[in-house]
């Protein structure tokens, strides 16, 4: 297949399927099984994308209208973009397939399918774009996808929430779009590797400082985007009020977008102001994981804990750019990866504890582990792959990140991360104990049956998780390599040989 | 040798396999056969670890299984002495425990539970013995974290059960990742995370800058599994774990991880200051605080368990030690230990069946009606006083000499020894004789005999006791000699005896054994003055400290976090804003502000009074109360950009602008109908943050104002905005180069914008709930001036023609489809305010039918490129086409593309239009409005 295609296609076919599906919105199984249909095919289409990137070890690069960059806009895939586009689509597939459980027919008259599915392609753009101005437009119609996404799944109270979703994003992008100006003012050109290039050549770092303007802004979006400190108050209020599938998709993947973004903008081609900005995502990402935690520990809401969960990981990954090292960079790509899939897995099965327990509330449930035993055990491992607990997948992710960290003698970094650790576990084991050990505090509670495909979903992701773990050096290997390719010059770290 | 043909690793293989069929099994059998069953694994282990015993002391058997060679965890599996030990214990102990579960479980739902984390458990310990990566070490030892806290709950109904599980894992697993740490750590210092390398390299460890902060993190992970002194309360907590666990997990094997990870790792680590230092003040420190409180204890478990605390800092302490002496010490304590703590804990949790009570005080007299298990208990009480010819009395011995030939601080030590030794006998008497021999009033009764599984396994264990204490050089001389040489690295040869004739620790153990005696017999005195004196401290226990602390942790954390957005969307956005402005004074900071005026242009009037009305009107617009006159000053705002863009050469950009504000203002004259004329002011707002905000405010257009005059290096770079003009028109056949690059050069841009379109079309009518214009509503009146009905008329076709004028001639002129459709929807718009009949079906048009022709068309028009092998989006050109009015166009896809564009902007716009008309009708009905 040509590179042209295995590109585009990841974008375009979720695109075009969500406008198919604009189409029979009132017959909910159409919309059903066109949504599972059309994430798979996304999910075929990543696989053949991987296929060609890792397996053949090729970096594509499509000039879009024929237009060679910098004029037109470039797509590119190298290992980072495949690998994400791939683990987005088996979140993507698994929340389609989830939702077809959970979403009523009014919502799907609303045209669910069309917004997941734009959002997918706005995904899939972002991780495929090899241009500034073109992510600045698949966050754009990521933004509106979620909006439109979280205003369907609301209750009642969600109204101001959304507002304030939809509001600190669009600040976001104007931040976004001022810093692109800047960018373009002062070097001409929106194209990542052109500005790589002309960076390199014109040699001193110090001669770029006009670059610092640009590139705060570009930092703030991201930062907003990944829900980092102390940008990310609008994220754990909103992400709680939408579905389940919804927030498991949210949740496993926009914020990754944002850390995806900083990874390539910031760790590839302003690599050079790592000297300079290193300390500074230091103690971002410390703050974020940080506050994240104490969020998580603090809340006695599922979702809530999650969503806060979510920040604090985002600290770590975030960490591994401030470390920046090629191991530090591999090993925040691996956790990246990791935690996409235990995220998302997470939120399903919050999902499933809710509808067995009748509330999110913790306080209002309990008891599950007599009537539900399969669904602890499906509980269980994400929560322990969070919480990094070996030899899952959580573990190796934590070990890798503090290695590196000790290996740069960022000491305080390393123990913070560790000390996270230990209320990570603390949160997990409070939703185990309060949710499936405590006695359920109501009288009469007749537990509910789980749908079968809800319940495949998630012992899916979590035999991914355990796959991840068992494959983990291999998953490492790919992450130091694409870490090599992001960085842009020879990996510091003696890299594994294939096995 | 045995491990040759069977692998270790096969083994724990087989226990996980156990603890996952466990649920299976034990619906499937029990009594007899499942007696046998469970008993099956922990058997054959056990015999497996017996069988390996080598010939010569102090051999190991090594090998490799390959896992994660990259990472230096490949799985390096040793049979040392230490690790056979330990694996005796957790197999033999285990099989003990197998049986006295069978039969103190009687649900079968329960039993399973049990038996399937009791078999994760075993596996998990055993991986622990055999494996000499520190990394795969800390997997398993993670394992028995985890472990540990699902049995601890086994009473899981219970608050005090779950807290207790909580404690322990927060304590240990806070440990645990210290012990990561030091792992990391010493595997930099070190080179390797195997324990025979390490050893070979502890000279240069010892002396590496790391070795304090690699020996505290894995002392720290050693100290709160071994519950050392102040971590040590999750122990007694964790009494509330049914006695099975108790006496396998929290005093057998589990907790003796943290001491065998020390011992194993005293060839890597020992031999320094600190740790001779740290481990006898905490082992001393957990040894006397243990024995102290056990002796005022009540409670069965409880006093087993402080007793267990009093042991571990005995262990702890003899590692500190470092005598060959100590060594030998340490293996056959941790031995006894085992044996006769395992067996009391059963004899408890049996005593407990029997009666419902643990209270030793409600207990005595219960050797007529339960003579085995009166025997297994005095069996084992004898062991742990120490008395001959029992195992007990050796370790002891053992102990009271090192303490003896221990310089300058053997004499304190041997001060907390004798304590320790006399609390040992307390609690013997307490637990192992009282119950059954002791009398008293108010006694409980026994209500239901232990069936013989209870008392079989304690029996056996006490019965080992003697038997050990009998032939302790026949048994166990070979293991206790490896176990010496793996931790001195030296061979001596190891004796062990029950009688040394009359010697110092004989005298000091008589000594402690009267000791012992009299504080049993003063034992109610004693009680009440521990009563008394545990009401004089209160509630700081160990326990208590650390709930009450955690607790208040989490509240300052609930508080920490909820009070950022306490603020609302105004608070978030001004934590926003700010950081903003401190990045952007930091980045004009480090970039110096010297370079500024490189891009200031001459001041022009024509624009000079654009800006000027442009900030008047944007302040107006803060400024204002009346709802419609804030509208129209930011309207006002907006059409000064407009005349900023054209200002400066920007055609396209001014139409588009105004077209877009026109628009906005019907939106918001739509939004608020219904709202109040007048804002209310923020009740909230103070002056000082007002000032704040718009000071903050001002601030971030200043700084965003000094960016872009520094960010401009036309020196250094060309742009490729000058590479794209110079391509429009010869590649591109347009001289608008806007519209070239939106159709063209940046086609995917405008695409993925147009989806954005229509997404916040789609979005907003599912948000405002979508539905087909109504008769009634505000905007659905007709409209009574005449002006602007006779006006609309004419302007509506005319606005419809020239929005087609504009899409067509948009390629070379200023136009397209984006204003192309936006003058039709306004057009549309005008019709509908108007609402003269007989309007134009054009006008009719469907938005959502628009918007998803429009998008398909943009998509599609990009195929052709694609299936021309040159790219998505790539344009092909037709034949020119003379239309008139407009002139030559150009005929291809990037039209097309163009005419995608019209159509999905003008469905937008009117389908926001609908939205909004809609929701305002259903309000004006709420309100009665509009009836």
């Amino acid at each position: 297949m040509t590179a042209e295609l295995l590109l585009s296609m990841p974008v375009v076919l979720p695109l075009a399927s969500g406008l198919v599906l604009l189409m029979g919105r009132d017959c909910p199984v159409w919309q059903r099984f066109g949504l599972v249909v059309a994430t798979a095919l996304h999910a075929v289409a990543a696989l053949a994308l991987t296929q060609r990137v890792i397996g053949d070890g090729e970096v594509l690069e499509m000039a879009l209208g024929g237009w060679k960059a910098p004029v037109g806009i470039a797509f590119r895939a190298d290992i980072l973009s495949a690998m994400m586009v791939l683990v987005s689509s088996m979140v993507a597939l698994a929340g389609a397939v989830y939702a077809t459980a959970e979403i009523g027919r009014t919502v799907w008259r609303r045209r669910y399918a069309f917004f997941y599915l734009l959002l997918l392609a706005g995904i899939s753009g972002a991780f495929l774009t090899g241009d500034l101005f073109n992510l600045f437009v698949w966050f754009e119609t990521m933004l509106m996808a979620s909006f439109a996404l979280m205003a369907l799944g609301r209750r009642r109270r969600t109204r101001s929430e959304t507002i304030v979703y939809i509001a600190v994003n669009a600040l976001s992008s104007f931040f976004f779009l001022a810093g692109l100006g800047l960018f373009y003012g002062a070097l001409g050109s929106l194209n990542l590797t052109h500005i790589a290039d002309q960076l390199a050549m014109t040699g001193e770092p110090a001669d770029w400082t006009e670059l610092y303007g640009g590139a705060v802004l570009l930092l703030l979006a991201f930062g907003t985007k990944a829900g980092a400190f102390p940008l990310f108050f609008w994220l754990p209020d909103s992400y709680p009020q939408t579905g389940i599938a919804t927030s498991a998709v949210f949740g496993g993947l926009l914020t990754k977008v944002g850390v995806y973004s900083l990874y390539r903008v910031f760790g590839g081609t302003l690599g050079f102001l790592s000297a300079d900005w290193g300390p500074l995502f230091l103690g971002v990402g410390a703050a974020t994981m940080i506050v994240g935690v104490l969020g998580a520990a603090s809340r006695a809401h599922l979702r809530e804990i999650l969503s806060w969960h979510i920040i604090s990981q985002i600290g770590y990954l975030i960490l591994g750019l401030g470390i920046f090292t090629a191991g530090s960079i591999g090993a925040g790509i691996f956790y990246t990866v990791h935690h996409i899939v235990v995220k998302a897995n997470l939120f399903f099965a919050s999902g499933l504890i809710a509808r067995a327990g009748g509330s999110e509330k913790l306080a209002a449930i309990g008891g599950l582990l007599r009537t539900h035993p399969i669904l602890a055990f499906l509980f269980a491992i994400p929560a322990l792959s969070l919480a990094g607990i070996p030899p899952l997948s959580g573990f190796f992710a934590k070990w890798l990140l503090v290695r590196e960290a000790f290996r740069a003698e960022e000491w305080i970094w390393a123990g913070s991360a560790l000390a996270v650790g230990a209320l990570t576990l603390f949160s997990m084991a409070k939703i185990w104990s309060e949710a499936f050990w405590k006695d359920s505090p109501r009288r009469f509670f007749k537990s509910r049956a789980l749908p079968l495909v809800q319940v495949a979903t998630v012992f899916t992701l979590g035999l991914a998780t355990v796959t991840i773990g068992l494959a983990s050096e291999y998953l490492f290997h790919l992450s130091t390599l694409a870490a090599g390719q992001v960085v842009g010059r020879d990996p510091t770290v003696n890299l594994p040989t294939t096995p | 040798m045995i491990h040759d043909s069977i692998h270790p690793a096969c083994l724990i293989g087989a226990a996980f396999l156990m603890g996952i069929l466990a649920p299976l099994i034990s619906r499937a059998v029990s009594g007899w056969v499942g007696a046998v069953v469970w008993g099956a694994f922990p058997a054959i282990a056990f015999g497996y670890f017996l069988a390996g015993i080598p010939a010569e002391p102090g051999s190991v058997w090594r090998d490799t299984l390959p896992w994660l060679s990259s990472f230096g965890m490949d799985w390096d599996v040793w049979l040392s002495p230490l690790g056979r030990i330990l694996a005796l214990m957790v197999t033999g102990l285990g099989l003990a425990i197998a049986l006295y579960g069978g039969g103190y479980f009687k649900d079968r739902g329960e039993r399973g539970r049990f038996f399937a984390f009791f078999f994760v458990f075993m596996g998990a310990m055993l991986g622990l013995a055999v494996t000499e990566n520190l990394l795969v070490l800390f997997v398993f030892w993670e394992l028995t974290s985890v472990a540990s806290f699902l049995l601890i709950a086994h009473h899981h109904g219970l608050d005090e059960s779950r807290l207790s599980a909580r404690d322990a894992l927060m304590v240990t697993g806070t440990g645990g990742l210290a012990l990561l740490a030091g792992i990391l750590l010493l595997g930099e210092a070190g080179g390797s995370f195997q324990i025979g390398e390490l050893a070979e390299m502890s000279a240069s460890i010892g002396a590496h800058p790391l070795y304090p902060a690699i020996f505290c993190c894995i002392f720290a992970g050693a100290m709160t599994k071994s519950a050392q002194v102040p971590s040590h309360f999750w122990l007694p907590g964790a009494m509330t774990a049914p006695a099975p666990v108790s006496a396998y997990l929290h005093s057998a094997t589990m907790v003796k991880a943290g001491v065998f990870l020390l011992a194993i790792l005293h060839p890597v680590l020992g031999g320094t200051a600190e740790w001779r230092f740290t481990l006898l003040v905490f082992g001393a420190a957990t040894m006397t605080w243990g024995a102290l409180v056990a002796m005022a204890q009540t409670d069965l478990k409880r006093l087993l368990a402080f007793t267990t605390l009093s042991t571990l800092g005995t262990l702890t302490m003899l590692l500190g030690l470092e005598q060959t002496l100590a060594a030998k010490a340490v293996a056959v304590l941790l031995l006894v230990h085992a044996l006769y703590k395992g067996a009391l804990f059963l004899v408890a949790g049996a005593l407990e069946k029997a009666t419902g009570t643990r209270d030793v005080r409600r207990l005595g007299g219960l050797m007529r009606t339960m003579p085995g298990l009166g025997a297994a208990a005095v069996l084992a009480a004898a062991s742990m006083s120490g008395l001959p010819p029992f195992i007990g009395f050796i370790a002891k011995e053992l102990v009271f000499a090192l303490k003896w030939e221990t310089p300058v601080v053997g004499w304190l030590l041997l001060a907390c020894g004798v304590v320790a030794g006399a609390a040992n006998i307390v609690v013997a008497l307490k637990v192992g004789v009282t119950p059954f021999l002791g009398g008293g009033e108010d006694l409980a009764r026994v209500e239901k005999l232990p069936g013989w599984r209870l008392w079989l396994g304690p029996s056996v264990l006490g019965a080992m006791s003697l038997l050990l204490g009998l032939f302790p050089d026949r048994l166990l001389g070979g293991l206790v000699s490896g176990a010496v040489s793996q931790f001195r690295a030296e061979e001596p040869t190891i004796k062990l005896a029950l009688w040394h004739g009359i010697n110092p620790p004989l005298l000091i153990s008589v000594f402690t054994f009267m000791a012992g005696l009299g504080v049993y017999l003063a034992r109610r005195r004693i009680r009440s003055t521990g009563r008394h004196l545990s009401e004089r401290v209160g509630g700081w226990t160990a326990q208590q400290v650390f709930r009450a602390a955690f607790q208040r942790f989490l509240n300052f954390a609930g508080l920490l976090t909820t009070s950022a957005r306490n603020g609302g969307l105004g608070g978030i956005v001004t934590i926003m804003l700010t950081v903003a402005a401190a990045g952007m004074v930091w980045a004009l900071w480090r970039s110096g502000i010297e370079g500024l005026s490189k891009g200031v242009s001459p001041i022009r009037l024509d624009a000079l009074v654009a800006v000027g009305v442009t900030a008047v009107a944007a302040w107006g617009a803060t400024v204002a109360r009346d709802r419609m006159m804030a509208i129209l000053s930011l309207g006002c705002a907006g059409f000064g950009l407009a005349a900023i863009f054209a200002v400066f050469g920007a055609p396209d950009l001014a139409i588009t602008q105004i077209v877009v504000e026109t628009l906005t203002l019907a939106f918001f004259a739509l939004a608020i109908y219904g709202l109040p004329a007048m804002m209310g002011r923020n009740a909230a707002a103070c002056l000082p943050g007002m000032v704040g905000k718009n000071i903050l405010a001002v601030g971030i257009g200043v700084l965003f104002c000094l960016l872009t005059l520094q960010a401009q290096r036309p020196d250094l770079v060309e742009p490729v905005g000058r590479e794209i003009g110079r391509l429009s028109l010869p590649e591109g056949h347009g001289r608008n180069v806007v519209n070239v690059i939106l159709v063209d050069f940046r086609a995917l841009d405008t695409l993925g914008e147009v989806a954005v379109l229509a997404i916040a079309a789609l979005g907003v009518s599912a948000l405002l709930g979508s539905g087909r214009l109504r008769k009634e509503g505000p905007g659905q009146r007709p409209v009574r001036s005449a002006v602007l009905i006779a006006s609309a008329r004419y302007t509506a076709p005319a606005m419809v023609v020239f929005s087609f004028f504009l899409l067509l001639r948009g390629h070379n002129e200023p136009g397209g489809g984006f204003i192309g459709g936006l003058v039709f929807a306004s057009a549309a718009m005008l019709g509908h305010l108007a609402r003269f009949d007989g309007r134009p079906s054009l006008l009719r048009l469907k938005p959502a039918a628009a918007i998803l022709c429009g998008l398909a068309l943009s998509a599609v028009s990009g195929l052709p490129g694609l299936t021309m092998g040159s790219g998505y989006l790539k344009a092909v050109w037709g034949p020119e086409l003379f239309v008139p009015l407009v002139g030559a166009v150009k005929i291809g896809t990037p039209l097309l593309f163009d005419i995608g564009v019209y159509l999905v902007v003008a469905g937008t716009v009117l389908m926001l239009f609908e939205a909004m008309v809609c929701a305002g009708s259903h309000r004006g009905r709420k309100e009665g409005l509009w009836t």
